[in-house]
């Protein structure tokens, strides 16, 4: 990380969906901007900027984070996944593939937060229950489905995943 | 009941179109629009819920260093014309230009006041902060019932009562009283056994889309303004924004981007004529993306309400009168869903004494906008409630009391014809032979937590509208369909498939956009439930007229009668020539011609869509929290086009209303400020909250639409509060007429039903 | 429900107000029909002018117009 003291901004270097990326950005932005607004990765929604309902989840070393919450800054030498980073050997992943035929997005603005939290989900657990889906995705909030889709089409992609359809 | 027919397209489950760039992040919403040499424009919004505006100083603003244009209210020209937007409602553009900037005074916080456009949005609100605004704060009043007196605050001095066309003697925050009346309710009140009336209240809520509101204007010098925006018509906002600026509309293009919800809360204007008049002082394209704040504080949510509800019914169990009072806050400006209000209040049943008085009252909040089946949910929650008791009071099933009163073609409705086919009854029918139903439900839960049952019904209206297509035939015999009506929760699919059934073609081989108002002919928002039948009901006309135009372009190199060509699915025939649509795409494309096929159709639409659900709550008493164990939706959807796309919707209004219910609420102080502008306090249900939601899908064929569509989208928000009231009724004995049913205001209830009892 | 005479809109409400005097002030402003008010047609709503033209026994309804999301 180096601050350049004529602008005020700091250059920092990590791997964005495995690209190696640097960035010069002011201190005061987050993640969630300079995705956005620096790096052209416009997947990363912003629905709240504080962190309530998800739509700019990314993995940030791996862990489900919401973006709008993190310093850009901080990320430094950090491994970033964004949506436009989950893709499948043929194209769409199972999840994104089932999100598709289950009929789990209306609008589609929250999906991408949907994808990437339970592509994270899914890693963590293959075989969640309903309930255990529930909570590992109440931290995004989807205002058209009711959920009872996006529920069905990740139980779906996980029998998938595990090799039981 | 059901049609018969058998289709080939219709009722399957494909994939959308746009179904992969959502998956993946390479949609483009209203906030992802970049252009280049774009900057970036804010609002500075009033801290006041009430003040006049004495003076504005921008001086500092606008010498800040990246600061490209600043604006006001005196930037805008003087409009005074009333414009049809939405499904029939009619907006005052005077009203709407000041909603955008306020004029003269502020009448809500977040009540735009000045805005700025600079080299990056932090710039912009460090500009902002440099803006002095010199206020005269004045009382503001934020209670309907309290703005109704004659002695409150007034918001507008030059306001004054409409009366089914009578203008009050003084000016007031009443902008208008509806009546509608049948039979003689005195009457029919004195033939009842039992009557039950009750008060109800309800508070402002909002649509609560994902996605921000956001717009990209361009003005160019010669005067040619594109406009990119999330909207749910770009037309309207065409529209809006000439009307606003008083620009040509000739000369105002508006491109709509993919939307992030609706629900009705996309339908005004609020960034786009400020994006452009930034854009045209600055000289280049304007970004404005609204924050969580902004939009809770300053956009249109759907009104706080104060109700009372009378029905009488004789022991039979038939309804022998019924009288409502429903009072809307409209917030700064006049024009509440008040009409819809009154037309849904007690529209699933049948009724010949009943009289119906409806206020459209002004308030210090945001001007309030349309919100999923705008006005029914309150309404219906008022009486769906007062029903419940009146079964409870005459031991009567409550689902059996709704066959049993319930409306049918023919019978009367407020402010309109009497109604044709509907299927209010068989939506009832249904719920009766549901497993939910007819499982019975265990009502001990532990020491503290009792278990209750509840019903509700609900009705919404469908409407037309004007929608426009435009069809290519390309030379593989695939279909380009254009269309202006814009997508919020698959009806590009939809609408496909209703081409591909009429054209007799795969749903595959349609492609289907949504194009700018340069593109395509005009086409009303996507509201009011119409999409999938109004601009479904122009997919299939533009594949009738497509299949003419083949035939009469083969008849001409077959040189035979256009008439003796017959078209069967994609095959076309005379005589003994015959020809398959790619083989006709080849033929026609070598004499050096080409289909390309555009209509406009406002077709009518007479029906409406009914919806009967059933709820299972838990209640812990100890706390007042209401978890909801299981729901099933009853609705009739006239044809279900993409069976999962209708139960989406249904499910989808179902946890908004479970919302509204239980959670839901803005939360202003005395001052008229809102405490709770962020989505940690303005509580929307999580994944968590609810349950899996089962949908009954009852098919009662519309015939003012080729296939029996019925508009799906809006009925199921309305019945949940009630049917939850009604099952925390049946759970501890409390009735809950107010909403949100808080934790706080439920535990209230049941400790001052203990102490009464102790 | 009442009869009123008239082969278009404009007509009709000018019947009306002879049964009922002060009805056209509440329907009419000026030239036009009152903004916010929609005009069924047996059973079906037609643009809100005064000129249009009404069949024989027709049945008509004035309602307010209603705002959809």
């Amino acid at each position: 990380m180096a601050i350049s003291l004529m602008s005020g901004k700091v250059t920092v270097s990590a791997t964005v969906n495995g690209e190696p990326t640097e960035w010069l950005c002011e201190p005061r932005e987050t993640l969630l901007e300079v995705l956005r607004d620096r790096l052209g990765l416009t997947g990363t929604k912003e629905g709240c900027s504080n962190g309530n309902c998800g739509a700019c989840s990314v993995l940030l070393d791996g862990r489900l984070v919401n973006s709008c919450l993190v310093l850009a800054v901080e990320t430094e030498g950090a491994e970033i996944t964004t949506v436009e980073g989950i893709r499948g050997e043929k194209g769409l992943t199972p999840v994104q593939r089932s999100f598709l035929e289950e009929a789990a997005l209306q609008c589609g603005f929250c999906t991408p937060g949907f994808i990437v939290a339970a592509t994270a989900l899914l890693q963590a657990n293959p075989s969640p229950t309903e309930e255990q889906i529930r909570w590992w995705l109440a931290g995004n909030l989807c205002r058209c489905t009711g959920y009872d889709k996006i529920v069905r089409a990740v139980q779906k992609a996980a029998a998938e995943m595990r090799g039981e359809a | 009941m059901t049609t018969e027919k058998q289709y080939r397209v219709i009722g399957t489950r494909p994939v959308r179109p746009d179904g992969v760039d959502k998956v993946t992040g390479r949609a483009v919403y209203g906030a992802d629009v970049t252009l280049p040499r774009m900057i970036h424009g804010k609002i500075l919004r009033s801290p006041h819920a009430h003040a006049r505006i004495r003076g504005i100083d921008t001086r500092e603003a606008e010498r800040y260093p990246g600061v490209l244009a600043v604006v006001t209210a005196e930037d805008l020209p003087d409009v005074d014309v009333v414009l049809a937007v939405g499904e029939g409602g009619d907006v005052n553009m005077r009203d709407a230009s000041h909603n955008i900037m306020a004029s003269g005074k502020v009448l809500y916080q977040g009540h735009a006041v000045a805005a700025v456009a600079a080299v990056s949005p932090h710039v912009a609100l460090e500009a902002l902060k440099r803006i002095k605004v010199d206020y005269e704060p004045l009382p503001p009043v934020l209670d309907v019932r309290k703005a109704m007196a004659a002695d409150a605050p007034l918001l507008h001095e030059d306001l004054f009562t409409d009366t089914m066309g009578q203008r009050s003697e003084h000016p007031s925050n009443i902008a208008s009283h509806l009546i509608a009346e049948e039979g003689d309710i005195e009457q029919g009140f004195r033939e009842a056994s039992v009557v039950v009336e009750r008060e109800f209240v309800t508070h402002t809520v909002h649509q609560g889309y994902i996605e921000p509101h956001a717009a990209v204007a361009e003005w160019r010098d010669d005067g040619q303004l594109t406009i990119w925006c999330s909207t749910q018509g770009a037309f309207s906002v065409r529209e809006q924004v000439a009307q606003i600026l008083k620009h040509p509309i000739s000369q105002v293009k508006v491109v709509p981007t993919e939307i992030g919800g609706g629900f009705g809360g996309k339908i005004s204007v609020y960034l786009e004529p400020v994006a452009a008049l930034l854009s045209r002082k600055a000289g280049r394209p304007v970004k404005m993306v609204m924050d969580r704040a902004e939009v809770l504080a300053a956009t249109g949510p759907t009104p706080g309400t104060y109700m009372k509800v009378k029905v009488g019914a004789d022991a039979q169990g038939n309804i022998t009168a019924a009288h409502a009072y429903l009072a809307f806050e409209a917030g700064a400006y006049p024009g509440s869903p008040i009409g819809a209000g009154c037309t849904t209040v007690f529209a699933p049943y049948r009724l010949k004494n009943v009289r119906i008085d409806g206020f459209d009252v002004l308030v210090n909040k945001p001007k309030s906008n349309a919100y999923r089946a705008p006005g029914a949910t309150q309404a219906e929650f008022a009486a769906e409630v007062v029903m419940d008791e009146i079964c409870e009071k005459l031991g009567m099933d409550p689902l059996e009391f709704r066959r049993k009163n319930g409306a049918k073609e023919g019978d009367w409705r407020p402010f309109g014809p009497p109604y044709t086919r509907i299927g209010a009854i068989e939506c009832v029918e249904a719920a009766q032979a549901s497993e939910h139903w007819k499982t019975p439900l265990v009502k001990e839960a532990g020491s503290s937590r009792r278990r209750g049952r509840g019903v509700a019904s609900g009705y919404w209206m469908n409407w037309g509208g004007t929608s426009s297509c435009t069809g290519r035939l390309n030379p593989d015999g695939t279909v380009a369909l254009l269309e202006g009506s814009t997508d919020i929760g698959g009806t590009r699919a939809s609408i496909a498939m209703q081409f591909a059934e009429a054209f007799g073609i795969a749903y595959e081989r349609v492609r289907p956009q949504v194009v700018d108002t340069d593109t395509v002919g005009y086409n009303d928002v996507t509201g009011g439930s119409r999409v999938t039948f109004g601009t479904g009901y122009a997919a299939y006309a533009l594949a009738k007229q497509m299949q003419r135009e083949i035939a009469a372009k083969l008849a001409a190199i077959w040189e035979v009668d256009p008439e003796s060509v017959t078209v069967e699915g994609d095959r076309y025939s005379a005589g003994d020539k015959s020809v398959n649509l790619v083989e006709a795409a080849n033929l026609i494309s070598e004499q050096g011609q080409q289909v390309v096929t555009s209509v406009t159709t406002t077709p009518h639409n007479r029906s409406g869509a009914f919806a009967t659900h059933i709820v299972d709550v838990e209640v812990d008493v100890e706390t007042g929290k209401v978890e909801i164990l299981r729901y099933t939706a009853v609705q009739d959807v006239g044809k279900a086009i993409h069976p999962s796309y209708v139960e989406g919707q249904m499910q989808g209004g179902v946890a908004q209303g479970i919302g509204w219910a239980l959670n839901e609420e803005y939360i202003y102080d005395e001052n008229g400020s809102l405490r709770n502008a962020s989505l940690l306090d303005y509580r929307m249900p999580t994944a968590l909250d609810i349950p899996m939601i089962e949908t009954i899908l009852v098919e009662v064929f519309n015939p003012d639409h080729p296939y029996g569509v019925r508009g799906v989208g809006e009925v199921p928000i309305v019945p949940p509060p009630a049917a939850i009231s009604n099952a925390i009724y049946d759970a501890v004995g409390v009735r809950m007429t107010t909403l949100p049913i808080s934790p706080a205001r439920l535990c209230a209830e049941i400790m001052a039903k203990n102490s009464a009892r102790a | 429900m009442v009869s009123a005479s008239g082969s278009t809109l404009g007509e009709l409400i000018e019947s009306l107000d002879s049964q009922y005097p002060g009805l056209k002030a509440r329907l009419v402003e000026g030239e036009r029909l009152r903004s916010g008010l929609a005009v069924f047609v047996n059973g079906i709503q037609i643009p809100s002018r005064l000129n249009a033209r009404i069949a024989a026994d027709a049945d008509i309804y004035f309602s307010p117009a209603i705002a959809g999301g």
